[in-house]
């Protein structure tokens, strides 16, 4: 069993399962009585309403487990205000067109604020755990390039030395964990490799590599039961798990479940994996 | 016959196959002989190793000859975008090389800097410029970052907006002397209706960033022609009459909402000439499936794809009148999917007449 982490990042490609898994996980670390809580980008631009995201609600809301949705207007003016000592500094100083146009022109900058305010959160209170459905791959790199970035951009300031805490920290040993999520197919696969060996030039992260959604890990199904078609698609699966089995860390089953809060439980009992 | 489209707009939620879907969309299209210019963000290394497109060669229009073996004399110019190259693009468009000297520039032009959306409508302006495509088949980033790349036009306008461009007249046109020192102007700005705002930011961000941004700024309103003229296209790829958009979305992909979502948020380009492909069917070798047992595992299995892949389409024809289906090509090696899609292409095009 690996030793919890206080960071958990989910990535991959749009519609692999990120916000289940995730929503999944932290139902696991729930269930262990542990102060969890599902992180998710809301909006990332200023000024705009961000949407409701009902389907996120309810789901967090019929598991029991708490959200932190994160919208840029809002992380901006508190991280903002924080550097400046000033919550009405804060908010005025986002407001101008001039940091509005700023902050939406300078994109790695919204990440920036996003991954700063979520280690103020864990700092702040030392048994918190955040499990964030992070945005699509190409994304994810944007967010943890960021702070090197900025690192580079700045050289001096609050933020300059806001940054490298935010680096020392993140990769520490045993604060972050990042898992990619990919789909059974040989190019979703390929590209997830390759995401991971992009975020290894960033830093040394601890990167895991789930594949969700497998047909040949169903429990108690029989091939000869169906049809060609299926049969190919279990053979392909085999194939490429035993061609990238160095590089694969799980996979999970595809679930014959209806909704999608039966999907998530029924699926909360291998996230100790993801530990 | 079918009136030929000067953009064909790919958009998706990521992870559906939409790189795949224009790739070989625009190698049907060459194959035609249309002169075709793919541009695509960040393919799969797989995809690029298939059509010969080297890293290295990122920025820069590649020919590919007899792509996929479509045949000796089909050609498909292609562009890997690389935020880098467009911006050296742009300072020899415009004879500013302040572009390139610039710290902060310089960063944020890394792959993952963050501003590929912004640079890829660039890059489709420069290219259409050439006067030489007849088609350009455009691959945008996925899912919300898409609304990003809508959206930076947006934002192009808003950084050009009408309080930049006070700042930059108050400061006097004579270029050379304008932009020659940040510091200069930093020093103007603050004299002038931002001053309180730049001192409280020069203490988050420290001084040397404030200078450094100032000259990005100046840096970026010498070569405002490019983005702006990248602003007037945002009209184009809004006709219906000079593009045609696809919204790929998967049936394996538990997505519709975001779908549904995109296409809400992005009214003002996807409207209902709007074609959405609906990718990896199955629904044709569902029919064929016959199950006995009607309480075993297939059955649910079976009925689990079917109602997901009915619910899908109901959903998706409330929205779009225009529906392409693809079925799942169920080939390992992706060369042989790519080429099946090409096959699917040329037979629904004709079909639907596009």
């Amino acid at each position: 069993m690996n030793q919890l982490k206080r960071f958990y990042i989910f990535t991959g490609k749009g519609g692999v399962g990120k916000t289940t898994l995730s929503l999944a996980f932290v139902k696991h670390l729930k269930d262990q009585n542990k102060n969890a809580k599902y992180a998710y980008i809301q909006t990332n631009s200023i000024g705009d309403a961000p949407p409701k995201h009902e389907s996120i609600i309810s789901e967090t809301k019929a598991l029991g487990i708490e959200c932190l949705p994160l919208n840029l207007t809002q992380s901006a003016e508190v991280y903002i205000g924080k550097k400046l000592k000033s919550q009405t500094l804060g908010k005025w100083v986002i407001k101008t067109p001039f940091f509005k146009a700023l902050i939406n022109m300078i994109p790695g900058f919204n990440y920036l604020i996003y991954l700063g305010q979520i280690l103020e959160l864990l700092n702040d209170d030392p048994s918190l755990i955040i499990v964030l459905d992070s945005p699509s791959s190409g994304h994810a790199l944007t967010m943890l390039e960021s702070t090197h970035n900025f690192r580079d951009i700045f050289q001096a300031g609050i933020v300059f030395d806001d940054t490298k805490k935010m680096i020392d920290l993140l990769y520490k040993d045993g604060f972050m964990k990042l898992n990619i999520v990919a789909l059974p197919a040989q190019m979703a696969i390929n590209e997830s490799i390759e995401l991971e060996a992009k975020l290894q030039r960033i830093e040394n992260i601890n990167t895991s590599l789930i594949v969700n959604n497998t047909y040949k890990d169903i429990s108690n199904i029989e091939l000869a039961s169906l049809p060609d078609f299926l049969i190919e698609k279990i053979e392909n699966e085999k194939v490429l798990c035993e061609k990238y089995k160095e590089k694969i860390d799980y996979t999970i089953a595809h679930s014959i479940g209806s909704s999608e809060q039966s999907l998530i439980n029924s699926i909360v009992p291998s996230m100790k994996n993801l530990v | 016959m079918n009136s030929i489209k000067k953009f064909e707009i790919f958009s998706g939620t990521g992870g559906v196959g939409k790189t795949t879907m224009a790739t070989s969309r625009a190698i049907q299209l060459a194959s035609e002989g249309r002169k075709v210019l793919l541009i695509t963000i960040d393919p799969a290394k797989r995809l690029k190793d298939l059509l010969g497109l080297k890293d290295e060669e990122s920025g820069d229009v590649i020919t590919i000859n007899n792509p996929l073996n479509q045949g000796e004399n089909v050609n498909l110019d292609a562009l890997l975008m690389n935020p880098a190259k467009t911006l050296k693009k742009i300072s020899e468009k415009t004879g500013s090389s302040t572009v390139l000297n610039n710290r902060i520039l310089t960063i944020l032009s890394k792959p993952y800097g963050g501003l590929n959306e912004i640079f890829s409508i660039v890059e489709l302006q420069l290219n259409l410029d050439k006067n030489i495509y007849e088609t350009i088949v455009l691959d945008t980033p996925p899912g919300s970052h898409f609304l990003d790349f809508l959206e930076s036009t947006k934002k192009i306008q808003t950084f050009f907006d009408q309080s930049f461009i006070d700042i930059f007249n108050y400061i006097g046109g004579g270029k050379s002397q304008t932009m020659n020192t940040g510091k200069k102007l930093f020093t103007m700005v603050v004299s002038g209706g931002v001053k309180k705002l730049l001192g409280y930011l020069q203490k988050v961000t420290g001084g040397k960033f404030i200078e450094d941004f100032m000259k990005a700024i100046g840096a970026i309103y010498e070569t405002k022609d490019v983005f702006l003229s990248a602003l007037r296209l945002q009209e184009d790829l809004k006709d219906p009459e000079l593009s045609n958009w696809f919204l790929v979305t998967s049936v394996d992909q538990n997505k519709i909402k975001e779908a549904l979502n995109l296409s809400t948020s992005a009214k003002d380009f996807l409207n209902d000439k709007t074609y959405v492909v609906l990718n990896k069917c199955l629904q044709d070798r569902l029919d064929n499936w016959k199950v006995d047992d009607l309480n075993g595992l297939e059955f649910e299995l079976k009925n689990g794809f079917l109602k997901r892949e009915q619910n899908l389409k109901s959903d998706l024809k409330e929205h779009f009148k225009q529906m392409i289906e693809f079925p799942e090509i169920i080939k390992i090696s992706a060369a042989d999917q790519v080429v099946e899609l090409i096959k699917l292409w040329n037979i629904k095009s004709k079909e639907i007449n596009i």
